[in-house]
């Protein structure tokens, strides 16, 4: 198998960015993709009275674009946030509060080798290369603050281009020529929690583009999970030998807290 | 001592690895498995388990501060009713209320009157959600403030810190910084942490310079992760700072 494209740069994450929030995380995609920030303020009052949920935990997603203000694709991208993290934060411990999460695009990909530059994330683009840094980084966020959760989740995008090909995590260029795009999100434990597509494709495909998916999320986290993955994965143009999207979170953890860990020695001497 | 490690939420972690004792406690981020008596971890975090204390809980350095009882922290005086004086924790827990004989040797007649914008260090008795926090400035089984050093703060300043760098404190982690300036600023320096992020500092010989050296030590520990080098060079360069005026 080929993975001499550069494909294989892995994520990038990074916790506690922001320091008045109780949580926070940036995530960059990989190949310096989109950047996004989340903030994450939990447990906090629910501002409306009439939105507390008697026996769980109100989730506010609010997603602002790299430039403008947020609009229809924004508020979806929120909508399917909110209920991805519905599934994964455990709310019945914190009942009739809220979860708040506030996610600023930093930079988007950008490619100027075309004839007036290629920029993902303009309103006549895909949404779904924001929908998965917006899903990671408030992953992340949620890490960070300390909410709750079942499992944690990590989201990747494939591409399938006109050639049949599958592409994970695809650049702004190549996603320009892909008949149709997915992402999928999985948890720690193998389950789908979330999926989107665009384009055309056959059921074959998406089948495909799942185990794709998967392989680029869990990495070497669950490897009997995506364990059939090398035998379909022949044709796919690049496999993610580099880091899964949760080893990218894990590694983001242990940069936070080994540091304290360190302390813990140094203090014990 | 268990080695540290680290856990992501959803991982499960076999029994062996938690005390079994009937007394155990088991604190915020872990939750039981009945089927198998393995705990499930529910927050990310560095597993914290003291087998002396016979206490396991996952530790995060940054979230929110919520008060349990048995946190210390420093409370702000608000207003006074008949029995109670109502104090202020943070901006995002509700009121807490001190009963006002709960203080060492406090009667009906001699209880300490305090003023607005008062300073009390103060243990939490009891907090659940929707209600008012209760606090205590005694120990309940001796009457005395011991050996928390509890009751109203007069003088110095208090400085905001995360939650994280407090609770280091009250662990006396990586907190090296403060002995060596304690050692060095004229006559030493008195301090009180409070569980809800909050640092309260009194230097009488070395005065507002004192207090506000250690302020800005603490504002540069919380701010970035310093080692145990960096942490002495820190503390030469404050004094360097001081002596200069």
């Amino acid at each position: 198998m080929s993975n001499t494209m550069a494909m294989t740069e892995s994520p990038k994450a990074i916790l506690h960015t922001l320091v008045n929030a109780d949580g926070s995380a940036t995530y960059t995609a990989a190949n310096n993709g989109c950047q996004i920030i989340a903030g994450v303020n939990y447990p906090v009052e629910v501002p409306y009275r009439s939105d507390e949920i008697p026996e769980s935990t109100f989730i506010q997603v609010n997603l602002r674009p790299h430039n403008g203000v947020g609009m229809v694709k924004e508020r979806h991208v929120e909508e399917l946030i909110m209920r991805t993290l519905q599934t994964v934060v455990l709310g019945d411990e914190t009942p009739r509060t809220m979860l708040q999460i506030t996610l600023q695009v930093v930079s988007v990909e950008s490619d100027e080798s075309l004839p007036g530059g290629v920029k993902g994330g303009g309103q006549g683009e895909t949404y779904l290369d924001v929908l998965t840094s917006a899903l990671n980084a408030s992953i992340l966020g949620c890490l960070d603050a300390g909410v709750q959760m079942k499992a944690v989740a990590g989201a990747a995008l494939v591409g399938i281009s006109q050639d049949g090909r599958l592409i994970a995590g695809p650049s702004v260029v190549q996603r320009k020529k892909c008949t149709s795009l997915h992402v999928f999100a999985f948890t720690s434990d193998g389950k789908t929690v979330l999926m989107e597509s665009e384009g055309k494709c056959s059921v074959g495909d998406w089948k495909q583009a799942q185990q794709v998916a998967r392989s680029a999320v869990l990495g070497t986290v669950n490897k009997q999970h995506n364990g059939d993955v090398a035998m379909n994965g022949t044709n796919t143009s690049s496999e993610y030998s580099g880091l899964g999207v949760l080893d990218v979170i894990r590694k983001a953890l242990e940069a936070r807290v080994i540091k304290d860990g360190g302390q813990r020695h140094e203090s014990q001497d | 001592m268990a080695t540290p490690q680290i856990v992501l939420p959803g991982e499960y972690i076999p029994a062996g690895q938690i005390p079994t004792s009937q007394k155990r406690r088991i604190g915020h981020g872990l939750r039981p498995d009945p089927d198998t008596g393995s705990f499930m971890a529910t927050i990310g975090g560095l597993l914290d388990v003291d087998w002396r204390k016979k206490s396991a809980q996952i530790s995060t350095p940054n979230a929110r501060y919520i008060p349990k009882p048995g946190d210390l922290v420093i409370a702000q005086f608000r207003a006074s009713s008949t029995d109670y004086f109502h104090l202020f924790i943070n901006a995002h827990s509700p009121q807490a209320i001190l009963p006002q004989l709960a203080f060492e040797g406090a009667t009906k007649k001699t209880r300490p009157q305090l003023k607005a914008n008062d300073l009390v260090y103060a243990k939490v008795v009891s907090a659940q959600k929707n209600m008012d926090i209760e606090l205590s400035c005694v120990n309940p089984s001796t009457g005395k403030a011991e050996p928390d050093g509890l009751g109203p703060l007069t003088g110095g300043m208090v400085f905001d810190v995360s939650p994280g760098l407090a609770n280091r404190l009250l662990k006396k982690q990586n907190v090296l910084a403060m002995d060596d300036l304690g050692a060095r600023l004229q006559g030493g320096f008195e301090i009180a942490v409070g569980r809800n992020g909050k640092v309260w500092v009194d230097c009488p010989e070395a005065g507002v310079k004192g207090i506000c050296a250690v302020g800005w030590c603490l504002r540069q520990m919380d701010e970035t992760d310093l080692g145990e080098k960096e942490q002495k060079k820190l503390v030469n360069k404050i004094m360097a700072e001081i002596e200069r005026g």
